[in-house]
């Protein structure tokens, strides 16, 4: 694009448009305009400043030239004073080619006296304020390398020897040396010769027009070069230079009398200067040049409004201006067309042209080109241009734009700033906040917040209000850069006059709240807890918190913030929802802390209490009959007492003691009270509770569970009503609610929780739950109301599923989540049928009935015992004196005969348990069984044996390996496929599930763990497990196929929880002295015999009674007093249990012990008799009736009212507190203490008024659940955990759950998303 | 390069420590955090080991890199309150840190750190709640089972831990 000189073109009309629009008053009334400069109307004559200067002196010497402070001279004098410095600059061998310093006083004569002085001697004046600090002084001219320095009264200081030529002055030489401070820091000297300096002062006075008579200002620095164009307006037209002090400009207040005073009428400045001055201090000035920065469009037309305003443009490196436009009202400011002289191009990168309209670096030729002083920084910049064809080009580092009205200025190159990723200028944003009404100036920053991150910042001077601006321009730019704004008295200058960016503070001198308008309630609270952590910030719902600078430790400590409010968010939430809109909205989802409170004790719950004991008389009726079949029994074989005849007898037999005889009254049960069950949510005091309740303890007393796993299950269950389809294999019976459907050849293993219901807060919830043909639900399972299992869907042991699985999905955990596809471990084909699967589906009958018949054979050494001590087993007087005495003896041979029995036959069964692959309707399926079904027969009668010293001689004597000094109690799936290390620790009910099953396929691996592991309560391991040494796992967790030595693993899946080991003393722990080994072999001793002892005896004395009764009065009464006489048995069990607690016990308080200490031996004798006596004679009926309360109440425990308790997990029970209308589910466990590192702790543990506690799930020491809290099923609330009122959990370990996420029966709820919340 | 240091953990445990940087964004002429990140990401690919834990707090990064897993973790030094410790802090830990004002700050900061780099050592930092899990600043000898952890000294003002698995 060649040159355009159309600047007089244009000048010249938009001159006539000024004089014709200008108001007549200030329209030029004495002199005619002046043209151009006498000597100068041939440009091709090239001219020096100092032909400029001369001609101006010969046309007005008497006119003043310069009215400083200090001093008022004409032109004549101002001409006179700078010969008399030239003269002795040129004395001193300064001439030509010298560079001169100027460091002159600012204001006064003798500077500007100076400056025309060395111009004078022909050399180049290098000027520096007088205000600048030496230093900086020394820097420039060290680097302008100047001969001397001309200060105080005009006298030279000279540095150097000069190197001036002698000869004249030539239009090449340069005028001046002004160095401008680069983006670098370090300053660049840019020298301009005369020619440049001639053509710069003739192409402005084509532009507009200063007269003789006019006064012009010289408010800017000395250092740069826009004094240059201050002194040049003034001398190249014969008006006056009037120079300002420093602090006059500055000011505000002070300038307007002070221009007044001194008659301004022409000024040119920088628009941040001109913008803090009021129209009224400029009521004289007529002509406005502004420069140096660019100006908004609205400060323009402000200045306009009375005088003639030009916006200038023009790097130093370019002659102080390049460009100029007149600022017409109404018109965007632009920065016009170039002076005469220059040359213009706008480029793009890569240094071509770009076409009209497009924006591109503004780069300039043409005389007006200076030339920097250091050379290799001149070669760079002002490097050629070869698409156009210059020689020397200086790109300006400007953006700009050319339109058909002159060139616009977009922004510079460096101005233009990435914001939350999007490219900005920060010109455009300067410039709306500018239009603001009320805004006098503006700036705008990237300011950095404290994490380094961008925040983008304006700044306005004005009487506005920070939110108003903000929300004005937020209208206007894009979303989410709305910058934060701050408002300011005044905007920070450099030295130039010009804006100083670095300046601007930051950060901002008060906070400042969220700015905007649109967050309302938990979004504008959550705002401000987002600028709490991040700095002052610009806030908007769509504000990420980490890429707004948030680090992790920041997310955390917003969580702890926030948890005072929404207590079960967990910073997990912060990163699942990263933006401030989408984490308050999760927070209004999670709900507010006490939004539940405890529901009121329902006032049916005395008529309720009184209609359940009816049931538990019921249930005791019940076990009354088959004492009356026994006793009756024994009358019929020795002739004694009423004689009944053997076919009743037998029909009794049949009917409430043989196995068939008690399914079909469980069936009946079934089919009577619980005819047409629905799903849904209902009372819990309520007619289908109660039924529910009687139909679960009815079906437990009756041991219908012995048939899970048999072939007749499914049948037993489709008998109940149950839709069980063809070849399911059913390890579990489905629950007496008959909501389970499952489909064929599904597999539900052993022990999974499949009753539907569970009762939360004030509510029984029952649901269906189905499981899909072909399905696999792993052992200890919970499927809560409203599981619905696909087709071939898998679920891994130990997981609750409470919505719906996809076919052929695997899912695990606690809760489930999907995990894979099923079958991958699993043969692809169905398996042929084994060879004698006949037999070995009568061989389960054939161990029902050894079942039986092994606790009866194991009753006849006792029955020799009393024959051997000489009792008449006619008279049952004698049987009762000789049993009270020989009754430890009698408890001794059935415990020593039931476990030879079973060892020797477990010896010979479990041999059958082959590794790998099977039918399940061979013997590998029938084998563990059996083994299975003896060993849970075990937990029961030989209860005592486990954990105590006695356990490991009888399980090595079955099969087991066992390591020295391992602890067992009572473990599930115990089997010569299990290995146990030494001093490892296996705890309570642990599952150690060596066989899976699915689809007709039983699949078995061996399990092995390693020495001194820990296995917690409730743990299970699935097939194939290896743990190594030194591990822990925790309590209800599942660990992984394979761990390594030493870690610990919590959770269901678990996760690897490094933990530090306590390492008590090994005396009482892992390497007792003899002397503790007899103690506790004896204290164990007392455990094994005194519980069984007890139960003879009241057994004994229940027999005697009913025997007395039967021969006094008859069938009739004894069988009315039956049902007493067991009442009064169970009373007198669960009084000798409270009795042995606080005798053996006293109070059970907060402590540490190791493992071989009295307490523990003590603690189990108390458990013991819990689990012998009062649950067998008792608390099986009682469970979840005021009775238990009672109970728990007599054993030290705090309990409120109307408390559902359905489990007896509980020990401590001193440190056991439950509120009005607390809930603790079935199989639920109150863990009050901890014993991994075989140390042994206890502490207190709270379920507060109407608070849950779901099926399976354990609370742990030190916990607190606040009331009308919930706990789902199968989960753990760890040690020292409090749970806030109202709120909602599940998990191993408890996550929170939504305050909506309901688990609603019969619905489907959604499954948890794979991301759960720590 | 310029702008990279090699540290060393604080405490020895004998076994082979992972190979830990120290970036200075300022020395190393990186202006924002995009470039950092970029150039601790070249940092690892160039190391080429099968483990490795960065952590960021312009302007430094913290790199490891090791055979097994690692991680690595670094904050400044800031203000934290008992409601934040109360927050962060399992039962143990919360009766061992009361220790005096003095040291309050710079201990939870650096609790607070020694948890975020074992759960990124232990693999998915989010499964884990700080609150459930037992931090390196109260392991006996930085050990526990197969895990080590160290602090490192990265300059006033600032705390930083490594965790790593021992082979």
């Amino acid at each position: 694009m060649a040159a355009i000189d159309v600047t007089r073109m244009l000048a010249q009309s938009s001159r006539d448009k000024q004089t014709l629009t200008a108001d007549p008053e200030t329209a030029p009334t004495t002199a005619p305009t002046v043209g151009p400069m006498p000597g100068l109307r041939d440009s091709a004559h090239a001219a020096s400043l100092l032909d400029i200067f001369d001609a101006t002196v010969a046309a007005n010497s008497a006119r003043v030239a310069l009215d400083a402070d200090d001093g008022v001279l004409t032109y004549g004098e101002l001409s006179e004073a700078a010969n008399r410095v030239a003269r002795g600059l040129r004395k001193q061998g300064v001439g030509p080619g010298e560079r001169v310093g100027v460091y002159l006083e600012s204001g006064s004569w003798r500077l500007y006296a100076g400056i025309l002085g060395v111009l004078r001697a022909g050399a180049a004046y290098v000027p520096v304020d007088a205000d600048d600090p030496p230093a900086r002084a020394a820097e420039i001219f060290d680097g302008a390398d100047v001969c001397g320095v001309l200060e105080g009264d005009l006298r030279l200081r000279r540095l150097r020897e000069p190197r001036g030529l002698s000869r004249e002055l030539a239009v090449d030489d340069d005028a001046w040396i002004i160095f401008t401070s680069g983006s670098t820091g370090r300053p660049k000297g840019v020298a301009v010769t005369h020619r440049s300096a001639a053509a710069f002062v003739a192409a402005e006075q084509r532009l507009w027009t200063v007269r003789a008579d006019d006064r012009v200002l010289a408010g800017l620095s000395v250092s740069f070069d826009a004094s240059c164009e201050e002194m040049w307006l003034a001398w190249g037209t014969g008006a006056a230079l009037v120079p300002a002090p420093r602090a006059v400009v500055r000011s505000g207040a002070d300038l307007g009398p002070w221009l007044v005073r001194r008659a301004i009428t022409v000024i040119s400045t920088v628009p941040t200067l001109a913008a803090m001055w009021d129209a009224h201090m400029l009521a004289n000035v007529r002509l406005l040049i502004v420069g140096g920065e660019a100006c908004p469009d609205e400060l323009g037309w402000r200045l306009a409004e009375g005088r003639e305003v030009w916006n200038t443009y023009g790097p130093t490196e370019a002659t102080v201006v390049s460009t100029a436009a007149p600022i017409v009202p109404g018109e965007p400011v632009r920065i016009g067309w170039p002076l005469a002289g220059w040359e213009v191009a706008v480029v793009d990168d890569s240094g071509s042209p770009v076409p009209l309209g497009e924006s591109g670096e503004l780069v300039i030729g043409g005389v007006g080109l200076g030339r920097y002083t250091d050379a290799e920084l001149d070669s760079v910049r002002y490097a050629p241009l070869p698409a156009l064809g210059w020689a020397r080009a200086y790109r300006s580092g400007d953006i700009v734009r050319e339109t058909i009205d002159g060139f616009e200025f977009v922004g510079r190159r460096d101005d233009q700033v990435k914001v939350a990723g999007r490219r900005l200028e920060l010109g455009e944003v300067e410039a709306r906040l500018c239009a603001v009404h009320g805004v006098r100036a503006a700036a705008a920053a990237l300011q950095k917040t404290a994490s380094g991150n961008g925040v983008l910042v304006g700044y306005v001077v004005g009487d506005v209000e920070a939110a108003d601006v903000r929300a004005v321009v937020a209208e206007e730019l894009p979303d989410g850069l709305a910058p934060l704004v701050l408002v300011l008295d005044e905007l920070p200058l450099a030295r130039s006059g010009k804006l100083d960016r670095k300046a601007l503070p930051w950060p901002p001198p008060d906070s400042v709240g969220p700015s905007d308008p649109r967050l309302r309630g938990t979004g504008a609270w959550l705002a401000e807890r987002f600028i709490d952590q991040l700095g002052p910030l610009a806030v908007t719902a769509e504000t990420d918190f980490f890429a707004s600078g948030g680090s992790s430790l920041a997310a955390a400590k917003l969580v702890s913030v926030l948890r005072g409010r929404f207590p079960s968010v967990a910073v997990a939430d912060v990163y699942e929802h990263r933006t401030l809109g989408a984490l308050a909205e999760h927070l209004d989802g999670l709900g507010e802390a006490g939004a539940q409170t405890a529901p009121p004790l329902s006032p049916a719950r005395s008529r309720w209490g009184a209609v359940q004991l009816c049931g538990v008389l019921g249930l005791m009726a019940f076990t009354a009959a088959q004492w009356l079949v026994a006793v009756l029994g024994y009358d019929q074989w020795e002739g004694v007492g009423p004689r009944v005849g053997w076919v009743p007898l037998i029909a009794g037999w049949l009917l409430v003691t043989s196995a068939p005889g008690r399914a079909l009254i469980v069936v009946a049960a079934r089919r009577v009270l619980l005819r047409g069950v629905r799903p849904g949510r209902y009372r819990l005091h309520g007619w289908l509770a109660c039924r529910i309740w009687f139909v679960e303890r009815l079906a437990e007393l009756c041991r219908v569970d012995g048939l899970a796993g048999t072939p007749w299950a499914p049948r037993y269950a489709r008998l109940c009503g149950d839709r069980v389809g063809h070849g399911a294999r059913l390890g579990t019976l489905p629950p007496v609610s008959g909501l389970l459907s499952v489909g064929d050849g599904a597999t539900l293993e052993g022990q999974v929780d499949v009753h539907g219901w569970w009762i939360e807060g004030a509510e029984l919830v029952l649901g269906e739950i189905c499981v899909g043909a072909g399905a696999r639900v792993g052992t200890r399972c919970l499927l809560m109301g409203g599981a619905e299992i696909g087709a071939g869907a898998e679920i891994e042991p130990g997981s609750v599923v409470n919505g719906a699985i996809g076919a052929g999905e695997r899912w695990s955990g606690s809760p489930a989540r999907y995990v894979g596809r099923a079958g991958a471990a699993w043969p692809a084909t169905a398996p042929s049928r084994s060879a004698h699967r006949r037999f070995w589906k009568a061989m389960y009958g054939a161990g029902l009935a050894t079942q039986s018949a092994l606790v009866l054979a194991s009753a006849v050494p006792g029955v020799l015992v009393l024959v051997t001590l000489g009792v008449n087993l006619n008279s049952v007087s004698s049987i009762a004196s000789a049993s009270v005495i020989a009754a430890p003896l009698m408890t001794a041979t059935f415990l020593i005969s039931y476990a030879l029995l079973v060892a020797a036959i477990l010896r010979f069964v479990w041999p059958w348990l082959a590794p790998g692959t099977h039918a399940d309707d061979g013997a590998v399926a029938w084998a563990f069984w059996f083994s299975e079904a003896l060993m849970e027969s075990t937990r029961t009668l030989l209860f005592p044996l486990y954990a105590s010293l006695y356990i490991r001689p009888w399980l090595r004597l079955a099969g087991v390996r066992i390591g020295c000094g391992t602890e067992v109690s009572t473990v599930v799936g115990l089997s010569p496929l299990v290995s146990v290390g030494e001093l490892s620790f296996l705890t309570d009910d642990v599952v150690l599930a060596t066989a899976r099953a699915r689809g007709g396929w039983i699949c078995v691996e061996p399990i092995v763990i390693g020495d001194r592991t820990f296995i917690g309560p409730g743990a299970i391991l699935r097939s194939g497990t290896v743990l190594g040494d030194d591990c822990l796992v925790g309590v209800l967790s599942t660990p992984p196929q394979h761990s390594a030595s030493g870690t610990s693993w919590l959770g269901v899946p678990a996760l690897e929880l490094p933990r530090v080991p306590d390492r008590p003393d090994p005396a009482r722990t892992t390497a007792p002295p003899r002397r503790l080994i007899a103690a506790r072999a004896a204290v164990e001793l007392l455990r094994l015999l005194l519980p069984g002892s007890v139960s003879v005896i009241l057994g004994t004395g229940v027999f005697v009674a009913l025997e007395h009764m039967g021969s006094a009065d008859g069938v009739v009464a004894m069988a009315a007093a039956a049902p007493l006489a067991l009442a009064l048995a169970g009373a007198g069990a669960v009084a000798f249990t409270i009795a042995a607690k606080w005798l053996i016990m006293g109070r059970y308080r907060p402590l540490e012990r190791p493992l071989w200490s009295p307490f523990i031996w003590r603690d189990e004798i108390i458990n013991t008799c819990q689990e012998q006596l009062a649950r067998v004679w008792m608390l099986d009926m009682a469970l979840a009736t005021p009775m238990m309360s009672a109970y728990l109440r007599a054993m030290g425990a705090d309990v409120g009212r109307d408390v559902w308790f359905e489990t007896l997990a509980v020990t401590e029970f001193d440190l056991v507190t439950l509120g009005d209308g607390a809930v603790v589910n079935r199989a639920a466990c109150l863990m009050t203490h901890l014993i991994h590192d075989r140390l042994m702790r206890t502490g207190p543990s709270s379920i507060g008024a109407g608070a849950t506690l779901g099926p399976e799930s354990a609370v742990l020491p030190d916990t607190k659940l606040h009331p009308a809290c919930s706990v789902g099923g199968r989960s753990i609330v760890l040690r020292g955990e409090e749970l806030p009122a109202g709120t909602r959990w599940h998990g191993a370990p408890v996550a929170a759950l939504a305050a909506r996420q309901a688990h609603t029966p019969g619905g489907v709820a959604e499954p948890v998303a794979a991301l759960v919340s720590a | 390069m310029a702008g990279a240091r090699e540290l060393l953990p604080a405490q020895d445990h004998g076994s082979r420590a992972p190979r830990i940087v120290l970036l200075d964004a300022v020395a190393a002429g990186v202006s924002d955090s995009e470039g950092l990140r970029a150039l601790a990401r070249s940092l690892c690919e160039h190391d080429g080991a099968t483990h490795c834990s960065r952590s960021y707090h312009f302007p430094f990064a913290l790199i490891a890199c090791h055979d097994e897993a690692v991680g690595v973790d670094i904050e400044r030094v800031e203000h934290c309150d008992q409601t934040f410790a109360d927050s962060i802090l399992t039962p143990s830990e919360r009766i061992a840190s009361e220790c005096t004002e003095r040291g309050f700050h710079a201990d939870i900061t650096s609790l607070w750190s020694s948890k975020e780099a074992l759960s990124k050592a232990l693999g998915d930092a989010l499964q884990y709640d700080p609150r459930r899990l037992e931090g390196p600043g109260c392991w006996r000898d930085g050990r526990s089972g197969p895990w080590r952890a160290s602090t490192l000294d990265v300059g006033a003002g600032y705390v930083a831990w490594v965790c790593w698995r021992a082979s």
